[in-house]
This record gives structure tokens, C-alpha cells and sequence, in this order.
């Protein structure tokens, strides 16, 4: 419509005007163009990290495995490297004070929150990134407790009294889901899924180019799945690059075999669990009634020798009625 | 040596594992408890997670009771038909309790009730026992069970369906055992643990069986309810470690073994004084917990699951005894 008005515009001109005319809307236009914003940038691109191994294989005799991410970043750019597990949900029970006793008070059923939350950098995070970035691309417990949802189950919470007990799923009012927010935070940071490591990061400048290496011992809790690692390569209090790989860590052999027994068919799982578990307890006794037997001819024998000569009465075991 | 177990997703010291099954193993051979109580919190703290801590332990506990069963029954220390009538009872207290339950949680106070019921009757057994057991000790008077005071003994013994119990020496109405038993599952599904801290006090002091048969009576009776509940956890919550029950068992049968021959070797309230002692350190454990502030006020959640796998459970072994 605009270009079919323009087109009009122009044919009341004629010859040299019309030309003139031209040029001065497209003058016009360029000019509007310069007064918008741009649009941001395009990151450069950067190449993904190398992780070694790309897998973590969960054997039978899994004992955790060391993991180095290696890669090259744009030069004299600082490093932060995430590395995120999967969200599937978590529930907690929040113990409150009653009295003198100190009880389960709430459920609560965490969303959006990252199961693992490990950050790992070059130098701390606040001297490489403004916090408007920190912000943008999650890299703190505020800004990932900014992007959580919290849901609970009130029982008797001082804090939250009007909800009544029993509700499920209710929203919490702002005040008791920031108490909710910093007690979640801090079981994620006593149990090890969430950490910062400052300095972590090794970083050589090469060719115009950065080249940083780190070396983690992957925790042997951390659960199965896939893991997000993403390194973003800071300037001026900015990311200037950012580029991501997957770690996938994954049962193999027979604890695969075990754990897909177990989902998929249950009952028949704690069926021979429970049969497993019987015939343990049998067969041990069986053993230890064989082992018995076993030392049973030799120890009459003695004993009967004993007797014989007058010498070392039966023992407490006799006396038991164990001896035999 | 460290393995994975494959339900839990965490490596474990094997020998740590089998230690500590070997200690829980001891205990119910020689004093005829599930172990229970003491399984979910020290598996916990070598990190396995609190739900399969808690279903993996009654796992292995049925290795556990039928090694101690199986010892207790050759040295005849097991009343099947005494057995058999509080397994029911407890079956059908657990059933109600579930309920019960249900409605404390409705009402908001269940977790109050419940550990401050379980701190008083805890405390409640643990100062009978041990009272009565050091006052035996100290006149020198073996296991042999007082009479019952003769009004006492009168009134029970009007008491419908009486029945001989030769093997613990004793004559009761089937429905003392029963109903006692049947109040022992209400307050075990409202506290979550197998309750052989009740039953063998119950089955010495108010049913007058010698301490050994009941050890292995409520060895048999953990047996069955724990082979059940196995089974319902592993098919509704999908939450069992076999890796982790069998390393368990390993060292819990052969600690089972041992305690039931140890028993052999103590007289009857040398036993009962241990078992009160016992009882008086979970009691004294459980009310320091309470009123001390946690670490972190945030834990994951253990207990929830526990109750519907025992009702559907009471409810099978019903229908399955029924017929």
C-alpha cells in the first residue's frame, strides 16, 4: 500500500523532478533508518567445546570420571564455562520450627531449576560479566532463583497462613517463596549441585585467538542424563561468543540392564527382587548349617578324646546345645 | 571396591555396605527386629536417596528374617500358629492405619502425632523393659514369665475361640493375639516402621511366650511383611536397589546367623535388657532430632510412599490367606 502511494507520489512529478523527488525520499528513508535502533549484533561464531570423553559410561564398578573441555575463544576474552543438568522437577519437605520441635512444616515441588548448576571460570564471574549479562544468561543462583517456580503444599506454616492445608500445587506469596527460594538454594550448594569455581578455567592467548582447558572431576552422585555444557567467552563486561556441547552421561551393562528392568516391567522386577532376597537369606543359612556339619565330626571327636583322657571339660557350646 | 547401584545411580563402597548390613543383621538375629529404623537413616548417610534407602532396606530385610527364621525354626524358637494370627493382625491394623493416616495428613498434624506418639511409647517400652528385666537380673529369677494376676487371668480366659499355642507353652483366645497385634499395625503404618520393638515386648510380656520363640515368631512375621511390601514398592514407585538390598543381605544374613547363635548364649532378659536399651537410644536419637535446628531446612521426601505399598499389601496377603 505505502509503495503504491509513493508510486502516485512520484507520478505527479515530471523529468528532473521526478528524479529529485526520488533521491529525496530515499535520503528520507535512510535517514528514519539510521534514527531506529539497530538490531543486536550476531554473536561470532565459536567453535564447541571438545569434551573428553563426549559420554560417561556408568559401569557396574562406576567410581565418577575425570572430564576435560578444551576450546578456542576469541582473543583476550575471559571464560565461563556452565554446566547444567536436565530440570525433571524436585520435591523437598521444609522443616519449620513448632514450638521447641522442628518438623516437616511444607511440600514443595520445585520447576525450572536446573538439577545441577556448575560454573566454572577464568576469574570470578562478577569481574568478567556486568550483572545486566550475569542476568541475561543465568550465570548465578539469583538469576536461575529468578527463573524458578515454587509450588507448596501448605500444612502449618506460620508464614503462609491464609492458604489451607491440604491445597496442592498453591503459589506461594512473595515473602514466604523468597524463604522457599534461599532454603532451596542452600541443600543445592550443601549437597554439591550447585558450586561456583572461580580460576578454574585455564586460558593461553595464541594466534589472536584464546585457548582455554579444563580439567573437572565429575561427582559420582550426579544422576544419569544429559548434561548442557556451554562456554561463553567474555569482553568488556560482555559475552562476546558463546558456544555448547552435550555430556551424556549414561548406565551401560548391567546396571542398564537392572534399571530398565525395573521401569519397564515393575511388578515382575520386585518379584525376583523379593525371591532374590529369600533365597539369599536361605541359602546363607544353608551354608553356615553346612560349615557346621562340617566341623561337627571333628569337634566330637576331640571332644570325645577329651573325655576319654579326662581332660577339657565340654565347653559353652555343649552346654548350648550348639555343638552338635 | 566401589560399585553402581543401578537404581539409585550412586557408587557405594562395597565393604561399607555389607558392614553395615552385617551390624543391622546382627541385631535381628539376636534380638528378633526387622532393622528397619536403623536401615533407611544409615544408608542415607553413605548417600544413597531417603525413598530407595527405605524400600531397598525392606528388601533386604526378607534376606535378613528368612536366614534368622531359618535359624530360629531349626532351634524351634518359631510359633507358626502364633505367627500366622498376628501376621494377620498386623495386616489388618496396617489397612486401617493407612487410613488413619490419610486423615492426620488431611488435618495437618500427622508428623506431630506421629513422632511424638512414637518418642512416648518408645520411651514408654524401653524404661519397662529394661525396669523389669534388671530387677529379674538382680534376683537372680531366669526368663520364666510371671503369672498373670488371677482376675486378670480370669478375664481373659472368658474370652471367646481359646486356643492351645504348645509351642510357646501358652493358652490364649485368638483374639487377643490378634487384636493386639491388629493395634501394633495401627501404629506401625502411622510411624512407617516394621514395629518389632512393640511386637516382641508385647509377645513376652502380655501373650507370656519365652523370649526365644519370640524372636523367631516375629522373625516370621517380618518376613511375610516385608516379602510384600518388597514386591508393592517395586511395582508402584519402581524405588528398589536389588544391588543394593543383596550387598545389604550379604552382610545381614551372615550378622543374622551370628546374632541368633549369640542368642543361645544370653539368658532371656539379658535380651530383653538390650532390646530396651535399644529402644531408649532410638527414643533419645529421634527426640534430639526434633529439637535440634537441621543443617538445611529443605530434605527430600521419604517416608510419603511407604504407606499405600503396605495397605495393598495387607489387602493381597488377605485374599491370598483367605483362600
Amino acid at each position: 500500500m505505502r509503495a503504491t502511494a509513493t508510486g502516485k507520489f512520484l507520478l505527479v512529478f515530471r523529468g528532473p523532478k521526478r528524479w529529485a523527488a526520488a533521491a529525496l525520499i530515499l535520503a528520507a528513508a535512510l535517514a528514519a533508518g539510521a534514527a531506529t535502533p539497530k538490531p543486536p549484533q550476531p554473536m561470532p561464531p565459536m567453535t564447541p567445546p571438545a569434551l573428553a570423553p563426549q559420554r560417561i559410561a556408568m559401569g557396574a564398578f562406576y567410581d565418577g570420571a575425570h572430564v576435560r573441555i578444551d576450546g578456542v575463544a576469541p582473543a583476550d576474552a575471559g571464560i565461563v564455562v556452565a554446566i547444567e543438568g536436565s530440570d525433571q522437577g524436585q520435591i523437598f519437605e521444609r522443616k519449620g520450627r513448632v514450638g521447641p520441635i522442628w518438623l516437616a512444616v511444607d511440600k514443595i515441588h520445585v520447576k525450572n531449576a536446573p538439577a545441577v548448576f556448575l560454573r566454572y571460570a577464568s576469574a570470578p564471574i562478577e569481574a568478567l560479566l556486568a550483572g545486566d549479562e550475569i542476568w541475561r544468561y543465568s550465570l548465578d543462583e539469583t538469576a536461575i532463583a529468578g527463573h524458578c517456580q515454587m509450588y507448596c503444599r501448605c500444612k502449618c506454616s506460620a508464614m503462609n497462613r491464609t492458604m489451607q492445608s491440604g491445597v496442592n500445587d498453591a503459589v506461594p506469596d512473595s515473602l514466604y517463596a523468597a524463604v522457599l527460594i534461599s532454603d532451596f538454594l542452600q541443600i543445592k550448594r550443601h549437597e554439591g549441585s550447585y558450586a561456583v569455581h572461580p580460576s578454574a578455567v585455564q586460558t593461553v592467548s595464541t594466534n589472536g585467538a584464546t585457548a582455554y582447558s579444563l580439567d573437572l572431576d565429575w561427582p559420582r552422585s550426579f544422576a544419569p542424563g544429559n548434561y548442557r555444557v556451554t562456554v561463553y567467552a567474555c569482553r568488556g563486561h560482555r559475552v562476546v561468543a558463546q558456544s555448547s556441547a552435550v555430556l551424556l552421561v549414561e548406565e551401560i551393562g548391567f546396571p542398564a540392564y537392572m534399571a530398565n528392568l525395573a521401569e519397564t516391567r515393575p511388578w515382575a522386577y520386585g518379584v525376583v527382587a523379593m525371591l532374590t532376597a529369600l533365597l539369599a537369606g536361605f541359602l546363607t543359612d544353608l551354608l553356615t548349617t553346612s560349615l557346621r556339619r562340617r566341623r561337627k565330626p571333628s569337634a566330637s571327636g576331640r571332644a570325645q578324646q577329651a573325655d576319654s583322657t579326662g581332660q577339657n571339660p565340654p565347653g559353652p557350646l555343649h552346654d548350648a546345645g550348639l555343638a552338635h | 571396591m566401589r560399585i553402581l547401584l543401578p537404581i539409585a545411580g550412586i557408587g557405594v563402597h562395597i565393604w561399607t555396605v555389607i558392614g553395615i548390613g552385617g551390624i543391622i543383621g546382627l541385631l535381628s538375629g539376636l534380638l528378633g527386629i526387622g532393622g528397619g529404623f536403623l536401615m533407611t537413616p544409615i544408608l542415607m548417610m553413605v548417600g544413597v536417596p531417603p525413598t530407595v534407602a527405605a524400600a531397598s532396606g525392606t528388601n533386604a530385610i526378607v534376606a535378613t528374617s528368612s536366614s534368622g527364621f531359618a535359624a530360629h525354626f531349626r532351634m524351634r524358637n518359631v510359633d507358626i500358629k502364633m505367627g500366622v494370627i498376628l501376621l494377620l493382625g498386623g495386616l489388618a491394623g496396617s489397612g486401617i492405619g493407612v487410613h488413619l493416616v490419610s486423615i492426620l495428613r488431611k488435618l495437618g498434624s500427622a508428623d506431630l502425632v506421629i513422632s511424638l506418639t512414637y518418642i512416648v511409647l518408645l520411651g514408654l517400652v524401653g524404661i519397662f523393659i529394661v525396669r523389669d528385666s534388671l530387677s529379674k537380673m538382680r534376683m537372680g529369677i531366669l526368663a520364666r514369665p510371671k503369672e498373670a494376676a488371677p482376675h486378670r487371668r480370669s478375664m481373659l480366659a472368658r474370652l471367646p475361640w481359646q486356643m492351645d499355642f504348645p509351642h510357646s507353652g501358652v493358652r490364649h483366645s485368638v483374639l487377643l493375639p490378634f487384636t493386639l497385634c491388629l493395634l501394633v499395625g495401627l501404629l506401625t503404618a502411622i510411624m512407617g516402621v516394621a514395629g518389632s520393638f512393640i511386637i516382641m515386648p508385647m509377645m513376652v510380656y502380655l501373650l507370656r511366650m519365652p523370649a526365644h520363640v519370640a524372636v523367631g515368631t516375629s522373625l516370621f512375621q517380618a518376613l511375610f511383611t516385608c516379602a510384600g511390601a518388597t514386591v508393592m514398592q517395586a511395582g508402584s514407585n519402581h524405588i528398589v536397589d536389588l544391588v543394593l538390598a543383596l550387598l545389604v543381605a550379604v552382610g545381614s544374613t551372615v550378622g543374622a546367623q551370628v546374632g541368633a547363635r549369640l542368642s543361645r548364649f544370653l539368658r532371656g532378659e539379658q535380651l530383653m535388657i538390650l532390646l530396651g536399651f535399644l529402644a531408649l537410644g532410638v527414643m533419645v536419637k529421634m527426640a534430639f532430632d526434633l529439637v535440634t535446628p537441621p543443617v538445611v531446612p529443605f530434605e527430600q521426601i521419604a517416608r510419603l510412599e511407604l504407606f499405600k505399598p503396605l495397605q495393598q499389601a495387607a489387602a493381597a496377603a488377605i485374599f491370598v490367606l483367605g483362600r
